[in-house]
């Protein structure tokens, strides 16, 4: 199964982070390939990839017993995302591994280069929420 | 009118004309007549079969009910699908006739409930039940009429009613000292004394005691003044050597005791060193004091049944009390002993409830009640003898009221051994230590070699060189002396090397019916009572006793006989070697002497596979298991369940049964491997019992509702056709719980329909289990509505049923319904019936006074709410459960943070945290957050709202509603701050989340809710108007800077 792990830091605090990474409306601020999202259920909700506006995808989204692990999985093409947050000093690091089902496997250096931006995204925003907050 | 006689031998009589009915029609119709009006079918099943599977009981239940109709005809019995009994008005009982005449004053009637024996040759356990129940009835009327005739002046017919009911209770010491004292004020002094020394002869030879303070009293009015005597207590015969510290160090711990300072004393030594010397005389000092005192010890041979040391203690202790007043934890003790419930005036059988944890809980604060009630009045001394060999039940018992004494005039003494190490044991002192309960240890030593010698001396007169001699082989130990100077008193030159060969020596010279005796006893490792005895059959057993109570190893307790100590009965049984014959014989007797066959199933089985009889132990397993199972007792279940397995590998119902138990002990893998292999072992037609009772336990013990899903459907499939309505209704039901929890709400509700077609309507668990299924649908589909007539309709059929487990899920299931549906005046309606349906059952009730807290918090009923949190702690203290302690300090935060008292809800929570409650810890940490940055302490609120980010998340928290919860509370640390354009940022992001959430049907949510949490999320509801009206309050006071709302508000 094609997969990879990526990782980026942020000097923002973990707690900026999570806010950003349990809330799914807020994913097309970050996430590359996401135009808009509506939540259906709990753990549940369709996002509609940029550029698609017809092309509903419906995903699921499963908090973890680990710390601050959550699982982002496509129900329409099986790719999963596995995002980790851990405290580094004042800041966080961000993980993340996907994996692709042999059928998307076409698909993997986009993905890598989609979620290594998004990854640079999400560390930034959570960093200008927290400057925000703190200017 | 048909006339049934249960007085004497059962006899059933219409015009004058016997019927003749079969056996087990005949036990049926007496069973019935007992109390006219209908019966629950399976309790009726299980009283009269209870040996039998419960399907087979249900089938014999059918059989003699088919018998008896067809006997009496259709106008006597009524028969329903749940229910069966007499009507009345068409049957006529004896008993109820003679009651009714003696109630009213009809000393004749009286007497022929006195002599003539209730349901005569009837020898199950129901029968014995009535016998007890008739029999502390009628004494109850006897005192009553004895006392009002008293009280009328007339001294001789108060006699003559109390001399009836001394007839009746022949052991009953207020009975007699009422008889003593009205013959004597009737000037029959001399009758008077002949009572007394009649009733403490049989006090001593039955029971082995001697006569308490209100019996002595009487007998010492009766002589005159200056005539009461006293006399030494058994097996004080001779003095106590040496221990004089030792005893001050007792006297100090009974005399704090006696003052309302309860306290735990253990008392630690090596085998024979005096540790029960040492206790009887802390005993005869206390019953000197009028004290209650009940002792019992730890029993390691046999099958080690479950609370063996509480099923000593707790009757010895129900002796000493009266009957309490609307007490049900009476009815729980019939648990230990079938006839304690009746002894303490209660006749109805306690209610059932599915989990074996609330039973033990039951049991456990049942028996602490008996403890609380029995020293409300005197003082109590509890002795728990050799716990070093006792079991793992009675141990967790003993820290239970241990840990509870402080405020009652009650001492608890424990002996152990030093050697072997004992952990439990060990735990259990740390424990109580560690709880802050006053322990005292004692440790005894060696006597000197002057004390060893004059115990020699008192044993026999033997010269000084035979003294020394004694003093040599003894080493300090008291047992060891006495026995060396037994053997050299009888002549031998030396004391034999150890104690093994000294009592080789004593047994040695005893004829084969003595030896056949003492052996007997020795592989009892207990005392064996006078019915013991008698049923052990052997020849010449007058002779026997006499002989082995001359060699000194054995002495005689009440009718019984028991070893003097058990290092004794250890040597005899070291000797024994594998005599199957002898297990086998002792085991029998003691089956067939007992009351009731479930208390000494274990130990029963226990010598039963000693003898190597598996074929007659299997069955006596099974029932030990059952018994362990009504005790709450799983490990042990489990453990007899093995064994039963272990006699017959071939029987699929024993390992279904293990499997069971081991599902309930949370040991998952073994679960699936026996019931696996229990499934090999039932045929097609069977399979689908197996999945049925898979799926019981997966949606119960284990919580997985969609595994329940799959073993219900797949027991649906393989359901034959001619399947019983009641195992189809089961399946089903089953199958609608499981997708009202975790599948489909809809399909539930139609599931639901199909199973309501199948019951009887008037069978109450049904009728509630199905209520509970339908609740949960509508919860998941956000139908409010119809909720309150399902709770209704469950709560009832629940109450009625007497399942407080089942109203519990019902009401509780309501009070969330309305919460969520903002009807909350509602809601405290519905948690105030759920407290009142499951009052006195604490493990369940106590989640329902925390949700009546949260519910009255809610509504800003703060100070009725605050005290119920204090409430919920108690009551988690009563359960000995940190776990719901940790989860009232949980909620008792929660309540403190919208009461405003911030730094108690700090704490609290804090406190929660740290025991790891089984909470949602996210919102636990930003609940705490919160707390702290009103407090004015904003750096430590920041700090655990970063802990709340790093918890893990699980469903049940619910995280949607953490983010905005986060962010608010991120605002009120700006405000704690100072910062209020940070605060309205973020108070205003919040707000936009909520937004977003408002009209959410959170349905789903409930569940995950119930199973990540165990509990239904009445307390912690998440609720966005309510949220989103908050904060806009908040922003508007942060709006107008001015606003004297502000510091109100905020």
């Amino acid at each position: 199964m094609p997969e990879f792990e990526l990782s980026a830091p942020s000097r923002a605090p973990v707690e900026e982070v999570w806010k950003l990474l349990f809330d799914p409306a807020r994913f097309p601020d970050w996430w590359v390939g996401i135009e808009t999202v509506r939540e259906d259920a709990p753990g549940r909700f369709t996002q509609w990839p940029t550029g698609y506006p017809d092309f509903p995808m419906p995903q699921k989204l499963r908090t973890d017993r680990l710390n601050g692990r959550v699982t982002v999985s496509c129900q329409v093409s099986d790719i999963s995302f596995v995002w980790q947050l851990a405290e580094v000093g004042a800041g966080t690091s961000i993980h993340v591994s996907v994996s692709l089902p042999d059928r998307e496997a076409h698909r993997l250096d986009g993905q890598r280069r989609d979620v290594k931006e998004s990854l640079v995204r999400l560390a930034a925003l959570a960093e200008a929420t927290s400057e925000t907050v703190s200017r | 009118m048909l006339q049934v006689r249960l007085l004497g031998r059962v006899a059933t009589e219409r015009n004058g004309e016997q019927i003749s009915l079969p056996a087990p029609a005949g036990r049926l119709l007496a069973f019935l007549a007992l109390r006219l009006g209908p019966h629950d079918r399976e309790n009726v099943a299980v009283q009269l079969w209870p040996d039998a599977t419960a399907a087979a009981g249900r089938a014999n239940l059918r059989t003699a009910i088919w018998a008896l109709r067809k006997a009496l005809g259709d106008d006597v019995l009524e028969a329903s699908r749940t229910s069966v009994g007499l009507l009345p008005g068409t049957v006529t009982v004896d008993v109820d006739d003679c009651r009714d005449r003696a109630a009213a004053g009809d000393a004749a009637a009286a007497a022929a409930l006195c002599h003539d024996e209730l349901l005569a040759g009837y020898t199950e356990d129901w029968a014995d039940a009535a016998r007890q129940r008739q029999r502390a009835q009628l004494a109850q009327t006897l005192a009553e009429r004895s006392a009002s005739t008293e009280r009328d002046g007339d001294a001789a017919d108060a006699a003559r009613w109390s001399r009836l009911r001394c007839a009746l209770e022949p052991l009953d010491e207020a009975a007699h000292a009422d008889l003593i004292r009205q013959l004597a004020a009737a000037g029959d002094r001399a009758g008077a004394l002949v009572v007394g020394r009649d009733v403490i002869t049989r006090l001593r030879e039955q029971l082995g005691v001697r006569p308490g303070p209100s019996l002595r009293a009487a007998l010492a009015e009766a002589r005159g003044p200056g005539a009461a005597t006293s006399a030494s207590a058994p097996g004080l015969n001779r003095p106590l050597f040496g221990r004089a510290s030792q005893l001050r160090a007792l006297a100090a711990a009974w005399a704090a005791a006696r003052a309302g300072q309860g306290r735990v004393v253990l008392i630690t030594g090596e085998a024979g060193i005096g540790k029960t010397r040492l206790v009887a005389e802390l005993a005869r000092r206390a019953d000197n004091a009028g004290a209650g005192i009940a002792m019992g010890a730890g029993v390691d041979v046999g099958g080690e049944a479950p609370l063996a040391i509480w099923q000593e203690l707790v009757p010895q202790l129900a002796r000493t009390v009266s009957a309490p007043e609307n007490a049900n934890w009476a009815s729980d003790l019939g648990r230990l002993a079938p006839d304690l419930p009746a002894q303490l005036g209660r006749d109805a059988p306690p209610p059932v409830v599915s989990s074996p944890e609330l039973e033990r809980l039951r049991l456990f604060d049942a028996v602490l009640r008996l403890v609380e009630w029995a020293a409300a009045n005197r003082p109590v001394l509890l002795v728990a003898e050799d716990v070093h060999r006792a079991d793992p039940a009675s141990m967790q018992l003993c820290a239970h009221i241990g840990r509870r004494l402080a405020a009652r005039p009650v001492l608890f003494v424990l002996t152990r051994r030093d050697r072997p190490q004992r952990p439990a044991a060990d735990a259990l002192i740390a424990d109580l230590v560690g709880r802050g309960v006053e322990v005292t240890e004692i440790e005894l030593g060696p006597l000197s070699q002057a004390e060893v010698a004059a115990v020699a001396r008192s044993v026999a007169d033997l010269p000084d060189a035979a003294v020394e001699q004694v003093v040599d082989a003894a080493e300090g130990n008291p047992l060891l002396a006495v026995a060396s100077a037994r053997a050299l008193a009888a002549g031998r030159s030396a004391p034999p090397q150890d104690l093994r060969a000294m009592v080789r020596a004593a047994t040695g010279t005893l004829p084969r019916p003595a030896r056949d005796l003492v052996e007997a006893l020795a592989a009892a490792g207990r005392e064996l009572s006078a019915g013991e005895l008698a049923a052990l059959a052997l020849p010449d057993r007058d002779e026997a006793e006499h002989a082995i109570l001359e060699s000194g190893l054995v002495f005689r307790s009440g009718g019984g006989l028991r070893f003097r100590h058990a290092l004794l009965a250890e040597a005899v049984r070291a000797d024994l070697g594998e005599q199957g014959r002898r297990y086998e014989q002792l085991a029998l007797a003691i089956e067939s002497a007992a009351r009731s066959p479930g208390p000494v199933a274990a130990e029963v089985a226990g010598h039963l596979r000693r003898a190597g009889r598996d074929d007659l132990a299997g069955p006596r397993w099974q029932r030990a298991a059952r018994h362990a199972r009504s005790l709450g007792a799983m490990p042990e279940a489990a453990r007899f369940w093995a064994e039963a397995v272990r006699c017959d590998p071939g029987a699929a119902q024993p390992r279904l049964e293990l499997a069971e138990a081991l599902g309930w002990l949370g040991r998952e893998a073994e679960f699936e491997r026996e019931w696996q292999a229990a499934r090999e072992l039932l045929s097609e037609r069977e399979q689908s019992v197996a999945w049925c009772r898979r799926g019981k336990v997966l949606r119960t013990v284990v919580c997985n509702p969609r595994a329940s899903i799959e073993a219900y459907q797949r027991a649906w499939e393989l359901l034959p056709a001619d399947a019983p309505h009641s195992l189809r209704a089961d399946v089903l039901l089953g199958l609608a719980w499981g997708e009202s929890a975790a599948g489909d709400p809809d399909r539930a509700v139609m599931l639901l329909g199909e199973v309501a077609r199948l019951v009887d309507p008037h069978d109450d668990s049904m009728v509630a289990e199905m209520a509970n299924a339908e609740l949960m649908s509508l919860l998941r589909l956000g139908r409010f509505d119809g909720c309150e007539t399902a709770a209704e309709r469950g709560g009832a059929a629940a109450r009625r049923a007497g399942r407080p487990d089942l109203a519990y899920s019902v009401w509780i299931h309501l009070t969330c319904a309305l919460s969520w549906s903002g009807n909350m005046i509602g809601a405290l309606r519905a948690a105030d019936a759920a407290v009142a349906a499951t009052r006195g059952f604490t493990a369940i009730e106590l989640r329902c006074v925390a949700s009546r807290a949260f519910v009255l918090s809610r509504l800003g009923r703060h100070a009725e709410a605050l005290p119920l949190g204090r409430e919920q702690l108690a009551m988690a203290d009563r359960m000995d459960s940190p776990a719901a302690a940790a989860l009232a300090r949980h909620d008792a935060g929660l309540i403190a943070l919208e009461a405003g008292q911030h730094e108690s809800a700090a704490q609290l929570l804090g406190a929660a945290l740290d025991e790891d409650a089984e909470i949602s810890r996210p919102a636990a940490r930003l609940a705490r957050a919160e707390a702290l940055a009103r407090c004015g302490r904003p750096q430590e609120a920041s700090a655990e709202v970063r802990r709340a980010a790093l918890e893990p998340v699980r469903a049940g928290d619910q995280p949607w509603a953490l983010v905005p919860r986060m962010t608010r509370v991120q605002g009120l640390i700006a405000l704690a701050r100072g910062d209020r354009d940070q605060a309205r940022r973020r108070m205003r992001e919040a707000a936009a989340v909520w937004q977003r959430h408002l009209h959410r049907s959170t349905g789903a949510e409930y569940m995950a809710n119930f199973v990540d949490l165990g509990r239904a999320p009445v307390v912690g509801l998440v609720e966005p108007e309510r949220e989103l009206r908050r904060l806009t309050a908040e922003l508007a006071a942060l709006d107008d800077l001015e606003s004297p709302e502000l510091t109100e508000v905020l």
